[in-house]
């Protein structure tokens, strides 16, 4: 099969995802009940009028599928209607809070992978020594640290015992540090972006090593060093590379990754991203909200593995079918 | 039965002394969550009793009083019954759910079992914490609904997995030759092709128990799993936070629990699957996500 149909297959099935994520989506919030009437059991004694006015006002007359048209016609617009509790535009929302969760998921990933990456190579290239078993057993107790108490032992050691680090938020309410807004900034940044790094290396490491194991044992390898390459290159060009591979199916999933870990990361350090949002918006029921951010999270979650899908072909030639 | 102690004298075997530690550390931790009703009454874990409020270990409080004044040993108990309940019942209905779905999509290769795969496919590709939160969303915080979306969240890897091998069993020549015999499907799937990746199923239910814990404490530390006063160890953590400066305790006893608890279970699930595939190698890749 020919690259450019097989992306086009790509992209009709992302389409496709997209619909069936809204029409579920659409559906089940709808089965949970009218939004209003969680309105009116807060506001006891609203007349029919006031009722009427704020369901034109969030778009909830009509039918359901009349609804449905209406507000999948607005999602394609980027338009996700008014925030129930925040009464501000969902989309503006979205991109501010997206913008501050970027801002510590993509260091924290670019870090890890640096450092997996190291880490693996040294692991590998001395599979069974002293120094790869303990890699193994330091990924493996990392593995099984809870993200969130692992952000606590640093809250309680940095900003606690030691003092030097803020514990919460993404900028200081007064008193910037160095009275700049940008180190104060990064220095909001050093705390989150630690505990990130630390969840996403012990994972990519584990996955990191075995692939290049593998890679290391098969026959292209040893043919790479009986030609007289010297083993730095050997490792960095030819085992590298095709270690990859396993690992790019992560880096589609990373990006999930990052959203995944999003909501308890921006919960302990009280970071306004949309992770923190959207457990936010579960907790007090801003359906225009919840709806908003599932549909941007589904979109960029589709675009990554459509990327991934992509980027497959590319590194290597022997995918082509699918 | 047996198929334990030829695991236990596989890990005395080939000294893995680690997976013994954690078998035994599980041990205790199951000890402890069967036994809780005995250990501590359900109201000692749950009444407030201010009094008491942040007292420091002791030899009334071994492990100290919450804010609340609660006896942290007895939330720590109970809080084990309620991890390894909610982590057992969801990989228990995950891998029920997941060989319906991937048996009967590998068994059938046709045109529905296809959309079904995709379906699950598209479902993977959200992270399991988000799907999970998303199912909680509807369903409403408690404890059940955090074990069912713990398990629909998983059912799909497992239904991808368990797909293959199935898929390749059904035109064995075991199989054919109990077809050709008159044997319908239900009775070639459930009788045949199944127990041939009990091994499979067993080793993928132990992997997924340390996840499932995990996820499960992480959503609880979220609020969205069982409410208040129901000790649950990630809600404590999140209840007790603001007292993490001046008694630690009240955070740190619940996460070393959690995080003993996750370790021993992934070492166990390292033991079983080089138990059950000796070849396998050394901590493979385990993905969560």
């Amino acid at each position: 099969m020919g690259t450019a149909r097989y992306i086009a297959r790509r992209l009709i099935f992302s389409a496709c995802l997209i619909l069936g994520v809204s029409v579920i989506l659409f559906a089940m919030i709808n089965a949970i009940g009218n939004p209003i009437e969680i309105l009116l059991a807060e506001r006891p004694g609203m007349t029919d009028e006031v009722i009427e006015s704020v369901s034109r006002y969030y778009g909830l007359d009509g039918s359901v599928t009349d609804r449905y048209f209406t507000w999948l016609w607005a999602i394609l617009r980027f338009d996700f209607g008014t925030s129930i509790i925040y009464n501000q535009p969902v989309s503006e929302m979205l991109v501010t809070y997206g913008l501050e969760t970027l801002k510590i998921q993509i260091p924290a990933i670019l870090i890890a992978l640096v450092v997996s990456v190291l880490i693996s190579v040294m692991a590998a290239t001395r599979q069974y020594s002293r120094l790869d078993f303990g890699v193994i057993a330091g990924a493996m107790l990392g593995h099984s640290l809870p993200g969130f108490f692992i952000g606590i032992l640093l809250i309680l050691v940095f900003s606690y015992w030691l003092g030097i680090l803020p514990s919460y938020g993404a900028y200081s309410t007064r008193n910037m540090l160095m009275n700049s807004t940008l180190i104060d900034g990064l220095w909001h940044m050093v705390l989150p972006v630690g505990m990130l790094v630390f969840f996403n290396t012990a994972t990519l490491t584990l996955l990191m090593r075995s692939s290049l194991v593998e890679v290391l044992r098969q026959d292209f390898i040893t043919a790479a060093r009986a030609s007289g390459l010297p083993e730095r290159r050997v490792v960095f060009g030819h085992a590298l590379r095709n270690a990859f591979i396993p690992v790019l199916t992560y880096l589609g999933i990373l990006f999930g990754v990052m959203l995944g870990t999003a909501p308890v990361t921006e919960t302990v350090f009280t970071w306004p991203g949309l992770g923190a949002l959207y457990i936010m918006a579960i907790q007090q029921l801003d359906y225009p909200l919840i709806m908003g951010e599932t549909m941007i999270i589904t979109f960029m979650l589709v675009g990554a593995t459509l990327l991934t899908d992509i980027a497959y072909v590319a590194i290597d030639p022997r995918i082509r079918l699918a | 039965m047996t198929g334990m102690l030829a695991f236990l004298r596989f890990l005395l075997g080939t000294r893995r002394h680690m997976a013994l530690l954690g078998l035994a550390v599980i041990a205790v931790f199951l000890a402890a969550a069967l036994l809780a009703p005995l250990l501590y009454s359900w109201p000692s874990a749950t009444l407030v009793n201010l009094g008491h409020a942040l007292a420091r270990p002791s030899l009334a409080f071994p492990l100290g009083a919450d804010e609340m004044g609660r006896d942290m040993i007895a939330r720590l108990v109970w809080g084990a019954r309620m991890s390894l309940i909610v982590a057992g019942a969801s990989v228990g209905v995950a891998l029920l759910l997941g060989l319906l779905i991937g048996g009967l999509c590998g068994y059938y290769d046709n045109r529905a079992s296809f959309i079904t795969m995709r379906a699950m496919d598209a479902i993977i590709s959200f992270p399991r914490i988000l799907v999970a939160i998303m199912l909680i969303t509807i369903l409403g915080p408690g404890a059940t609904s955090l074990t069912l979306a713990i398990a629909i969240s998983s059912v799909p890897v497992f239904a991808r997995l368990f797909r293959g091998p199935i898929l390749s069993l059904k035109s064995r020549d075991f199989v054919l030759a109990s077809r050709s015999l008159g044997a319908g499907d239900m009775r070639l799937l459930f009788r045949h092709v199944m127990p041939n990746i009990s091994a499979l199923i067993i080793v993928q239910g132990s992997i997924s128990l340390a996840e499932a814990v995990l996820i499960a404490s992480g959503l609880s530390f979220l609020s969205l799993g069982p409410q208040p006063p129901v000790p649950e160890w990630g809600a404590m953590i999140a209840q007790s936070r603001a007292h993490l400066l001046s008694t630690p305790h009240v955070v740190l006893v619940p996460g070393i629990a959690l995080f003993v608890l996750v370790l021993a279970l992934n070492l166990v699930g390292d033991g079983l699957r080089d138990f059950a595939d000796p070849k396998s190698g050394h901590a493979g890749p385990r993905v969560a996500s």
